[in-house]
């Protein structure tokens, strides 16, 4: 006989946002806490619901019983625990006694080969709804909670108050007590949509842990997040709305119990006055309402909102509720917007005077100063030329940086932190003077996070990389100290920016060299530039081990570390060595493992060289072997800036030789100068190899 | 006769009616500028300790950045909240709130009432809850917490604060585009607007709070009541150094309005509020017994 459990945890209103997780942690706890039970079940049918009021675990076909349980117990050795004619010793004995059996109880086993004392202890299983009944509430304590809360005098904690607790197996009760709740098979229905007592909704005596979904339902609840995504999607679908914004989606299901979508529309006047991106935003942003665009059309004047109680009585009263708040606010932002357009850009840009911004690097208009000189920086050292180029030729990217955080200071930003930089853009678009610049206004925010776009217009990700480079400076120059996952300053996030961005346009950027220049406008003199050089290259690291995790070559952790240093010179170059070095590695493993030992050695050799000091430059005459002569050809005639996989070939055939060298030279002869020169001549070479990779941190192993 | 409009001032008279059927004293403003009614003695002091507490009062709320001289139908420099505390926080308190809406006429049948996530964080007090914002038809219409901290401190019990945007509510009700329309009374065949009592008032603030503030006299004034803040503090006197405190973060607004406080400084000066308010808080704990008092 087997049956299904159920738990339902009917709760205050549980944030949205959290619920997915908590369902997933629900699940999970189960599992782990079931495994150690004797408990047989269908672990793969587990399943979880949820709405925002109720958390919803079902375990089908749990077995009735416990499995009984035989532990053989471990006493002493025979060789302490036997005499001589086979009869128990005193200390067999008193094992028996302390563990409360009596001596006929006692046996002898072998133990990982060796004869022990033993006893077999036998526990009975017992019903599942008694273990049910001590574990369930160890299980909803055991959850990790994103937020808690106390409330009332209770001293624990939980994500939302509990009100009511069903815990059925099968058709029985399985009680327990928690938060002075008493877990029973009472439910509550939809809070407003059945007809209760109170606004906890009406009471629903459940009759088995299997019917619980579906009474509910019978009162304007669907339990099953699935269900109610289909409802609201066909919905969606109906009003022409196909393509919506998932986190907005995910969180309205949440957000309701028995989802109805209503259209409400807004003034034609709104639409005239206002750009799309500040319609949308109001929108979603505050209302959760979803924009509804036509083919050819785009923004219609409508919103589409998934209300939780609607009746034939009430719908249009709740039409109307919501059309008027979304009047409100977009005549609010109508207002800021009229009220900001009335200015020029670079109005706004003179404010930025009034805003002091980080202690001990000015003012906003500071900043953008700055900014206009790392991005002159940049583009020097990157080696740019806009002038042949049609759409660049014009930019004057100390003008771009004037207008870059301009829109900070507008009514629309200062109520819509979310639009910086769309704002901008957009404000610009408005004026000829300030048009050209408009587009790379809207990119420097970018990337906001993973799998978002990047800067794809030139100036633009110069002015995305000059903003990051310039605030991981002032951040750490002011005594940030990145700790943990968390990045509330966000550092991270910053430094992942330019290593995408980069990569992402194939720039070859010296990393420290800009770091150095960003210091030098600060002007303060270097304070934690050693912490922040680490922070670079821990993130550096990461991310090229990410980026081997995701890109089409999946080169692994140790390869990625052995390019560190080209990345922070060439973050596309470094992957590139990366992914033809692993092909190699894979393709020709004999052939890589002699270029890597070659290389080690040849590396360990020249750190001795270095530890020497400065070493005169190689003299040919001081050679004794052909080897030597052979090498020092190859390497003059060894072309670095020629790069592709075959080159790893080529590494190959050196190698060969080295082999050879290695034979037959003695690299520290006991004649001094033939010792240094031999030195210096594998310090060259060592610059050889360390431009493909510092093969000492490869794994060499198939 | 004009067919009968429940005006502001019955939503307030009906609210008080309801909630001291709940058991909550109805007491008055405090008379101190201050940003919200959270910021009342009545919720600060005394949603910390271990005494019940059951408190309904309307406060006006000051948040001189917000104003708009009266041109924007929905923001205020000075406006109310309808304010409810109780401690410990009731088990169906929900349901006492969605009660209390039917009382100002607004039926649970009628409309789709959500408790949207929204949890609360007062830098300047050291307080911090959680729990929501009450959409009522996607309007935003009470703000609805269970307190954590205060000063600084647990709150043990936990208190659950109500806070009803009663404008809001009231233009809902009334069905008015413009706060300044709102109906505050009426008598007879004669109406006075929420407009009549206060435009004037606005308009007149925003052109102190954003352009004629006499910054350097604010500046002196919040050292002075800094200083009278902590004198008070000295001689164990928390009502009267609450007091103070509030004219501190009352003066710090009007600073920030007039748009000389910059962004480092601002941090500055909320973390002084916050220190002053934790000591606030602390001395009156030690005053009702309930801290250790210092040797």
């Amino acid at each position: 006989m087997s049956a299904t459990y159920c738990l339902e945890l009917g709760c205050e209103e549980i944030p949205a946002r959290f619920i997915e997780q908590l369902c997933i942690n629900l699940k999970l706890k189960c599992i782990e806490a079931l495994a150690k039970q004797r408990v047989t079940c269908d672990v793969d049918s587990i399943q979880t619901y949820a709405t925002y009021r109720r958390l919803v675990l079902c375990v089908p076909n749990m077995s009735a019983k416990q499995e009984d349980e035989q532990l053989l117990v471990k006493g002493p050795p025979v060789a302490i625990g036997l005499n001589d004619d086979g009869s128990y010793t005193q200390a067999a004995l008193g094992f028996a006694k302390k563990s409360g059996i009596s001596e006929k109880d006692l046996c002898i086993k072998a133990i990982q080969g060796k004869d022990h004392v033993c006893f077999l202890k036998e526990t009975l299983g017992q019903e599942t709804p008694t273990v049910l009944a001590k574990l369930i509430p160890e299980i909803i304590l055991s959850l990790p909670l994103p937020i808690n809360m106390r409330w009332a005098d209770h001293t624990t904690s939980f994500i939302r108050p509990i009100h009511w607790i069903v815990s059925l197996y099968g058709d029985q009760v399985v009680p327990f007590d928690l938060f002075g709740v008493q877990a029973g098979r009472v439910s509550y229905a939809h809070r407003m949509k059945s007809d209760g007592d109170s606004s906890l909704g009406k009471s629903v005596h459940i009759t088995s842990s299997e019917t619980l979904l579906s009474q509910l339902e019978e009162h304007y609840v669907l339990v099953d997040p699935n269900v109610r995504a289909k409802r609201i999607k066909d919905a969606l679908a109906s009003e022409g709305c196909d393509t919506y914004d998932e986190a907005l989606f995910k969180e309205v299901v949440y957000l309701t119990e028995w989802p109805k979508l209503l259209k409400g529309t807004f003034d034609d006047r709104f639409s005239k006055g206002l750009p799309e991106f500040v319609l949308i935003e109001c929108m979603k942003k505050h209302q959760r309402y979803f924009p509804v665009f036509q083919k050819g059309k785009g923004l219609l004047p409508c919103f589409l909102v998934v209300a939780d109680n609607v009746t034939d009585q009430n719908k249009t009263t709740i039409i109307q509720g919501n059309q008027r708040v979304l009047a409100a606010r977009l005549s609010d932002a109508l207002f800021y917007y009229n009220q900001d357009t009335a200015q020029s850009l670079a109005s706004f840009a003179e404010k930025l005077k009034g805003v002091v911004f980080q202690k001990n690097c000015g003012t906003l208009y500071d900043k953008q100063a700055r900014l206009g000189i790392i991005m002159e920086f940049l583009y020097a050292h990157i080696g740019l030329n806009f002038k042949n180029n049609n759409d660049y030729k014009d930019v004057d990217l100390k003008r771009l940086a004037y207008f870059a955080k301009a829109d900070l200071v507008t009514q629309m930003v200062v109520e819509f932190p979310s639009l910086q930089g769309k704002v901008g853009a957009h404000y610009a678009s408005k004026k000829e003077d300030t048009f050209k610049y408009h587009e790379f206004i809207q990119e420097q925010y970018l990337p906001l996070g993973l799998g978002s776009k990047l800067p794809e217009l030139a100036p633009g990700a110069l002015l995305a990389l000059a903003d990051r480079f310039d605030m991981l400076v002032y951040s750490f120059f002011n005594g940030a100290k990145p700790t943990g996952s968390q990045d509330p300053l966000g550092l991270r996030r910053a430094v992942n920016g330019i290593f995408r961005i980069l990569n992402h346009h194939q720039w070859p950027c010296d990393i420290m060299a800009v770091i150095d220049q960003c210091y030098e406008l600060i002007a303060k003199g270097n304070a934690h530039r050693d912490r922040l050089d680490s922070f670079i290259k821990a993130r550096f690291q990461a991310l090229l081990v990410d980026e081997g995790k995701s890109g089409d070559t999946a080169y692994s952790y140790d390869i990625a570390d052995s390019v560190l240093h080209l990345a922070l010179f060439n973050v596309r170059k470094a992957i590139n060595h990366a992914c033809h070095l692993y092909e190699f590695k894979n393709d020709a493993f004999e052939k890589f493992k002699l270029v890597s030992e070659t290389a080690v050695r040849v590396h360990r050799l020249a750190k001795k060289g270095h530890e020497l000091g400065d070493l005169p430059q190689v003299q040919t005459p001081l050679f004794e072997h052909d080897i030597e002569m052979d090498l020092y050809d190859t390497i003059c005639k060894f072309n670095l800036d020629k790069y592709d996989k075959d080159r790893f070939e080529d590494l190959n055939k050196i190698a060969e030789k080295f082999t050879r060298y290695f034979d037959d030279v003695l690299v520290m002869a006991e004649n001094d100068a033939v010792k240094k020169n031999r030195l210096r001549f594998l310090i060259s070479w060592d610059d050889v190899f360390l431009k493909f990779a510092n093969f000492e941190t490869i794994v060499v192993s198939q | 006769m004009t067919k009968p409009v429940r005006t502001f001032q019955d939503i307030i008279a009906q609210l008080h009616a309801f909630w001291s059927e709940e058991g909550c004293l109805i007491l008055h403003p405090f008379d101190v500028q201050k940003g919200a009614g959270t910021m009342s003695p009545y919720t600060f002091l005394k949603a910390l300790g271990s005494a019940p507490w059951r408190v309904a009062y309307i406060e006006p709320s000051r948040r001189p950045t917000d104003g708009r001289y009266a041109e924007n139908p929905n923001r205020l420099q000075h406006y109310f909240q309808y304010q409810v505390i109780m401690k410990p926080s009731p088990e169906d308190i929900q349901d006492r709130y969605i009660r209390s809406l039917e009382a100002i006429g607004i039926s649970r049948k009628n409309h789709d009432i959500r408790f949207v996530e929204d949890n609360w964080e007062s830098p300047t007090l050291g307080a911090w809850g959680v729990g929501w914002e009450v959409w009522l038809d996607g309007m935003e219409v009470t703000q609805f917490t269970y307190f954590q901290q205060c000063g600084g401190f647990d709150c043990k019990p936990v208190s659950v604060e109500i806070t009803y945007g009663i404008e809001r509510l009231c233009m809902f009700i009334q069905n008015k585009e413009s706060v300044y329309d709102l109906i505050w009374q009426q008598h007879h065949d004669s109406q006075v607007t929420y407009g009549d009592v206060y435009k004037q008032f606005e308009i007149e603030h925003c052109h102190y709070n954003f352009n004629d503030a006499s910054e350097a006299r604010l500046f002196q004034l919040f050292e002075i009541y800094e200083a009278e803040t902590n004198h008070c503090l000295d001689k164990k006197l928390a009502y009267p150094a609450y007091e103070y405190c509030l004219k501190c973060s009352h003066t710090f607004n009007l600073l920030d309005a007039r748009g000389v406080v910059s962004v480092s400084e601002r941090t500055a000066y909320i973390l002084k509020i916050r220190t002053l308010a934790r000591r606030c808080a602390e001395t009156y704990l030690r005053s009702i017994g309930e801290l250790e008092p210092v040797s």
